[in-house]
């Protein structure tokens, strides 16, 4: 169980395991939609989230147990091949949590400077843009790195 | 998500339904770029299309760089309010060409 008091203490904490591997971003999503849907959130908050999530987790198949930096490893064609676990758990009540975690190199993806939107295409670069997203879409955003795991809690109000 | 090219003299219309996410980005991008090498304009029809992801957003900015470089046009129409919102979180709104 998740040592975090923030969701340790809701008795409506669900949790999904999988390998950090793109094939399994479906079943991740429909994990957290599935529970979203199951306590009458909004098909706009479901869709929300499911961009959040499908955001973090994509980034850590691409990161979290890479030998690459972030930096180095843009674009992100080549996916790590020794993927390790992503634990994935939400708590719906007034606001939903949702909380990722991973045994991988120490990463905090809010370190990482927003891209400029104001550039015009040619010179505009993707990097940074699923971040972007889910930071304006999340009412909070916590990043830590505790008994060597990255930790990652999104809070979203329900509206 | 599902991808329908319909070829018409004065554009060549990509209708696209269902999500544009990191799992189906690579198959718009398979069929996007060759597209726009062969047209004057395509056009980009969204009214089926539910989710997009910053993975769809990259193929949208590589069509719209194709495009600019070939001297042609890319065009979205039918853009959901919800999809415009990531659009507009991203500036994108102001990258891609409306109609």
């Amino acid at each position: 169980m998740p040592k975090n008091k923030d969701i340790n203490n809701l008795i409506n904490l669900k949790e999904f395991v999988t390998t950090a591997k793109i094939e399994n971003l479906d079943a991740v999503k429909d994990f957290i939609t599935g529970e979203l849907a199951a306590c009458n959130c909004t098909a706009k908050l479901q869709t929300q989230l499911a961009l959040v999530v499908e955001e973090i987790f994509v980034n850590i198949v691409y990161y979290a147990y890479s030998e690459d930096t972030w930096a180095s490893s843009l674009p992100r064609e080549q996916p790590s091949t020794a993927a390790g676990n992503v634990a994935i758990r939400i708590a719906v009540g007034d606001e939903v949590i949702i909380e990722f975690e991973d045994c991988g190199k120490p990463y905090n993806p809010l370190e990482k400077d927003d891209p400029d939107i104001t550039l015009d295409a040619e010179k505009r670069e993707v990097g940074g843009l699923g971040i972007l997203l889910v930071k304006s879409i999340a009412d909070a955003i916590k990043y830590r790195y505790e008994d060597n795991k990255n930790i990652l809690l999104i809070k979203k109000k329900v509206a | 998500m599902n991808i329908n090219v319909i070829h018409n003299e004065e554009k060549t219309t990509i209708v696209l339904s269902g999500r544009l996410d990191t799992t189906t980005s690579p198959k718009l991008q398979e069929i996007l770029l060759p597209e726009i090498s062969n047209a004057e304009h395509i056009e980009l029809d969204f009214a089926k299309l539910i989710f997009v992801s910053s993975a769809g957003l990259r193929i949208l900015l590589m069509g719209e760089k194709a495009a600019k470089t070939k001297g042609s046009r890319q065009t979205l129409v039918n853009v959901s309010p919800d999809i415009m919102e990531v659009f507009e979180i991203t500036g994108f709104s102001s990258v891609l060409n409306f109609e």
